[in-house]
């Protein structure tokens, strides 16, 4: 979401669509490594923290089921899935307004560390998910000692 | 319907915060009601102020997520704001009870229609 300056709806055509994503891929393969990636029409906002045992991985998920959205991690990639779907057509109500955005989404991030994927949690309050993925307990700062050879 | 930004209702509408977020809206009108429904993700119903004042709503909503001092970001795309947002609704509508919810990070707003307003087809007798 963007902060107070509000953007109406920008309309692009399917052709304009297409090139800006892949112009998005494009720059996002040669960007940082941290940069997550996304395909579909719109992605939810994700916030990624860290403490000393764990990645938090936030995301904004309003009107979205828990039970609709899949959360898998091959690798040390992260991906969410997930579907909002469209309020009811009706030819009593006329729309007068829509800017909140529907259908599939699906977003990969890169994580920073490694995490232990079959201790993962994740909960949803206000509409906001929230993933819990403990460091693998051998990716903690480990201290090697060295002998030097004589 | 009208959306308002950057004049300032007067009365007793919540205050925008100093700097706040504008929840996405989608407004639908039918026969008998208005509909405003606005993501807020992160706003819990008690942090949800839902006011109309003479014929301004105001949407207010305080993001309330606990901030670990040992967390470090790596990557943000949100930040922890506040929610406030205003519209003028039309005189038709203003009048009755409003209904608000709120579920997971949603607010749905009815407001419906002033059954006095309503168009209404006058009969005309031959003399």
């Amino acid at each position: 979401m963007d902060k107070t300056n509000w953007k109406p709806g920008r309309q692009e055509t399917v052709v304009e669509a297409l090139k800006n994503e892949f112009n998005e891929l494009f720059e996002r393969f040669w960007s940082g490594q941290m940069e997550p990636m996304q395909l579909g029409r719109w992605a939810p906002a994700i916030d990624v923290s860290e403490t000393a045992d764990a990645v938090q991985v936030h995301v904004e998920i309003p009107g979205i089921e828990p039970s609709q959205v899949e959360i898998s991690i091959e690798g040390d990639v992260l991906t969410i899935r997930g579907q909002k779907p469209e309020l009811p057509r009706d030819t009593n109500r006329k729309f007068l307004r829509v800017e909140r955005r529907y259908g599939t989404f699906m977003r990969s991030i890169r994580l920073p560390v490694a995490v232990a994927a079959d201790q993962a949690a994740a909960s949803a309050h206000n509409g906001v998910l929230e993933i819990s993925l403990p460091r693998y307990e051998d990716a903690k700062a480990r201290k090697v000692n060295i002998s030097l050879e004589k | 319907m009208t959306d308002i930004r950057g004049q300032q209702a007067m009365g007793q509408t919540p205050q925008p915060p100093g700097e706040y977020f504008l929840p996405d809206v989608d407004i639908m009108e039918a026969p008998n009601e208005l509909t405003i429904i606005a993501d807020m993700p992160g706003v819990s119903s008690e942090a949800l102020d839902v006011t109309i004042n003479d014929n301004i709503l105001t949407l207010s909503g305080r993001v309330t997520m606990r901030i670990d001092s040992a967390q470090k970001t790596l990557h943000q795309e949100f930040s922890r704001g506040d929610y406030y947002r205003q519209f003028r609704i039309p005189r038709e509508f203003a009048a009755g009870k409003v209904h608000a919810s709120l579920n997971a990070g949603v607010v749905t707003v009815r407001i419906p229609r002033d059954e006095r307003t309503r168009p209404r087809k006058i009969e005309i007798r031959a003399e």
